[in-house]
């Protein structure tokens, strides 16, 4: 008998500590409140939270951010459907918001609100937002390729010359947007051959900062990036200077590809009204001056707004014109090719 | 008495007719439950993945990349699992049958590298060394981390072994190395097996170390694919592989483990086994320990400090590593005791109502186990949604959740625990006018305690460093000093994940004390 009383104390004790714990930390589930909205978060969370802070102050709606993956989010936001308790989704790309709206679940957004962003920069249906631009660009290790050994156009990473030399990572968001841009411009072989040439050249890394670590430590000539990772370990990094230097490729090259980050309000959103109040404060002058000013160097896309003076002017970029929905429409068949190429499964 | 005699000795004899009693109604209908619970994930794989129709399926699932990636995957299990059961079954052994120089500070230090969760350990290593990634850090990494699951059983069980039957062995004329084989290898076969099964179920599930340490298992290649191609049908194809990797592991711990019986009633004798002496071996094994414990444990803290020291950790607010602490302690508690408490009735009924059912049920929990993180907590949304609504992204639905992945853990010490209970005193406290559930309460379950805790204990540590269900599953704003310390990592911002994985490490040295104290005690005869 005694033994039973100390192992229902044992429980008892574990049930309590349970409790105490949830109390120092509780908040949750629960957001049924008009001053609150639930935001599932796929960009850089450092990126966001200095959004959500700044939205908070100027208005008083508490913001539950989830953060995740990109594309796991988006996967998420599918998989429940109506029954989702997200209000908004913001993620780091658009054709992973593509694919949500081809499922039918994001309600329209404000007029007012995509009017303050140039309109190729959002959905066509306008169903979602553009709020930041990124530029493609190749990071490149000037002690071990420089000059003339640097390829002018993204095609000329397939060729023998690159072997070795091109680091990637594959499972990136970006890279398949690449890919498709490359499909819609140059065709279905001409990718083929392309895919072909690469999947011998490139070394497979699991992050941007990972390539642009080897670029930087000089095992790794070449590495395909978004431009803001550059900036952001210059701004981190302290004592030591980095050796790696930006090639844009410009002339409307399928490598000088500006990807637009944006956000959509769900169809299902339990606070559609905070929900949009976000969406137009993301684009507002205030919420854009909080990206140039911040540590994210992405591109700010409300014209009022200069990006960061540190970045290349975006109208200098030269980018292909590809419509969001051209970019966003190809995935499958961008993932088919990657995975009869080899990168992906 | 011929060694085949020794072997059918009554403490290793076979159960008989005992193993066919039917098991009462509440168990059966309690273990039932669980195991519904348990395998409702494999349920939305299967219907997801037939759902793709069969003629597609078979040619996605034979393509060479897949069988490439099978092979990888395959190769890495195999190599971690021979590695930890040498190093593992080496140190039990060290501890408990020679007598090894500073015996009492080894025991304590052995086993310690459990409180160093895999990802942290391949974090800490590619920190500094980058040439620790591929197959030799995940190589390193899975056996610095998973070898203690291994030791700890078996060393239990030496130390539990009645010294007799080396004794009588050696009295028949056996050396040494029969001795062994014979005597001993026998009954430290069921631990064995069941620590070698659970660092193969470790490998196969392991998700922040590999992606960590760029290396591509099934599972990390799952939750790529997955979100690439935001194709569920063919995500959960691939992960019907690895299930069906997993069953085979099952079934093969199952033969080993077979019907024998490791129970007693009698005592034994408490004495002090013989112990061999390592004459000029003394200094080479000392050295080896060193090294291991090096390797494992002072060299991944060493980093951390080191970032902690030397790096700029200041980008997070105290309070909100306060805050992680407080979440991640809250869920592993929670974890450990909803999980501990779904094992019990599934353990009892496997070892103590054998049946068809029963060990269907039993082998059953072990496959959610197998599954990709990713695919079970898309399984859990997809349940969460439609039918537990009202939990779903709460804290309550990550907790059903670990106790789905990680009611295997629970099970072994839980099991470990019920095997060592007697039938025969249940037997008595029946015929002696006690209920069957009081029976159990009084005299089983105290018995059970040292085992149960060691399950808990397991849970407990295998929650604290989750990554992908808790990443998806959370509630908004949860933060667990996993899911801080992945998304530092994977901006390589080392410097501010460090003071949080070091608190991580410390939190889980006194479940890993409590684990070690607790199998000793499960698998010492009462």
């Amino acid at each position: 008998m005694r033994r039973t009383m100390a192992a229902t104390a044992v429980l008892g004790a574990a049930a309590l500590a349970l409790a105490g714990c949830g109390g120092a930390s509780s908040g949750g589930g629960s957001a049924s409140d008009a001053g609150t909205l639930v935001l599932y978060n796929g960009q850089h969370p450092q990126t966001t939270q200095v959004l959500v802070n700044a939205f908070e102050k100027a208005t008083g709606i508490h913001v539950e951010v989830k953060n995740g993956d990109n594309q796991q989010l988006a996967n998420e936001v599918i998989a429940e459907g109506s029954s989702s308790p997200a209000d908004v989704l913001y993620t780091e790309d658009s054709p992973v918001l593509s694919v949500v709206q081809s499922k039918g679940l994001f309600a329209r957004v404000d007029a007012k609100t995509l009017a303050q962003v140039p309109s190729a920069d959002s959905s066509a249906k306008g169903d979602w937002v553009g709020v930041t631009g990124r530029a493609v660009v190749l990071a490149y290790n000037p002690r071990l390729i420089s000059g003339g050994a640097l390829p002018t156009s993204m095609m000329d990473l397939s060729k023998p010359a690159f072997k070795g030399k091109i680091g990637i990572e594959q499972t990136s968001g970006s890279f398949e947007e690449e890919v498709t841009a490359i499909r819609l411009m140059k065709g279905e072989s001409a990718t083929k051959e392309w895919l072909a040439g690469l999947k011998k050249n490139a070394k497979i890394y699991n992050s941007h900062d990972a390539i642009l670590q080897a670029v930087d430590s000089g095992k790794l000539a070449i590495g395909l990036l978004n431009n803001y990772y550059w900036f952001r370990t210059r701004a981190s990094a302290k004592s030591h200077t980095l050796p790696s230097k930006l090639l844009y490729l410009g002339h409307h090259d399928p490598g000088a590809l500006v990807s637009i980050s944006g956000a959509g309000v769900l169809k299902s959103a339990p606070h559609p009204a905070a929900a949009q109040k976000f969406l137009a404060y993301l684009t507002s002058p205030a919420g854009q001056k909080v990206i140039a000013a911040g540590q994210s160097f992405e591109y700010t896309l409300n014209p009022k707004v200069k990006p960061n003076p540190q970045l290349k002017p975006f109208d200098q970029l030269d980018p292909p014109s590809l419509s969001r929905a051209e970019l966003g429409a190809g995935q499958a068949q961008t993932v088919a090719m990657l995975q009869q190429a080899g990168f992906a499964l | 008495m011929t060694t085949s005699e020794l072997q059918t000795a009554p403490s290793v004899g076979r159960v008989r007719a005992r193993g066919r009693r039917r098991s009462p109604l509440p168990l059966t209908v309690a273990a039932l439950a669980v195991g519904v619970l348990a395998l409702s994930p494999l349920g939305y794989v299967v219907t997801e993945s037939t759902s793709a129709g069969w003629g597609s399926t078979w040619a996605l699932v034979t393509r060479p990349a897949i069988l490439t990636l099978l092979a990888h995957t395959l190769e890495l299990t195999g190599a971690v699992v021979a590695a930890s059961t040498v190093i593992g079954g080496g140190c039990a052994w060290l501890l408990e049958r020679t007598a090894l120089p500073g015996r009492r500070m080894w025991t304590v230090l052995l086993p310690l590298p459990l409180t160093m969760p895999a990802f942290v350990s391949a974090f800490a290593w590619v920190s500094i060394l980058p040439v620790m990634s591929g197959f030799l850090g995940a190589f390193t990494v899975m056996t610095l981390t998973t070898y203690p699951l291994v030791l700890l059983p078996v060393a239990a069980t030496l130390r539990a072994m009645d010294p007799a039957l080396e004794e009588v062995a050696a009295s028949l004329g056996h050396g040494p190395w029969h001795r062994f084989v014979r005597a001993v290898l026998p009954q430290t076969l069921p631990a064995l097996a069941g620590g070698g099964l659970l660092v193969a179920l470790e490998t196969l599930a392991e998700f922040g170390a590999f992606s960590m340490l760029n290396y591509s298992t099934f599972t990390t290649t799952i939750y790529d694919q997955y979100n690439l191609t935001f194709d569920g049908p063919t995500a959960a194809m691939l992960a019907m592989v690895l299930v069906l990797a997993c069953l085979v592991l099952l079934v093969a711990e199952l033969r080993v483990r077979g019907r024998r019986r490791y129970a007693r009633v009698g005592a034994g004798a408490a004495r002090p086994p013989q112990r061999h002496r390592l004459g000029w071996w003394t200094s080479l094994t000392l050295t080896g320990l060193t090294a291991l414990i090096v390797a494992a444990l002072a060299v991944p803290v060493g980093i951390l400090v080191y970032w902690i020291m030397y790096g700029d950790s200041g980008s997070h607010p105290l309070d909100s590593l306060t805050s992680a602490v407080a979440t991640s302690l809250w869920l592993s508690l929670g974890a450990a005791l909803v999980t501990t408490v779904f094992a019990i009735p599934v353990a009892v009924a496997a070892t103590r109502y054998r049946s068809r059912l029963s060990t269907l049920i039993e082998r059953g929990t072990y496959l959610a186990h197998g599954l990709p993180g990713v695919v079970v907590a898309l399984a859990l949304v997809y349940l969460g949604i439609h039918y537990l609504k009202p939990i779903y992204q709460t804290r309550e639905l990550l907790i059903v959740a670990y106790a789905i992945i990680f009611l295997p853990l629970a099970m072994v010490g839980v099991r470990t625990g019920v095997e060592r209970i007697p039938p025969e005193l249940t037997e008595a406290a029946n015929s002696l006018g006690v209920g069957r559930f009081s029976a159990f309460v009084r005299v089983s379950l105290p018995l059970l305690t040292p085992g149960i805790g060691a399950a808990a204990a397991l849970v407990f540590l295998a929650t604290m460093s989750e990554l992908t269900v808790t990443l998806m599953l959370a509630p908004p704003g949860l933060h667990t000093l996993s899911t801080v310390i992945w998304a530092d990592t994977t901006n390589l911002d080392y410097p501010a994940a460090a003071p949080y994985a070091a608190v991580m490490v410390a939190i889980c040295a006194l479940p890993t004390y409590l684990l070690t104290r607790g199998l000793d005690k499960a698998t010492t005869a009462p």
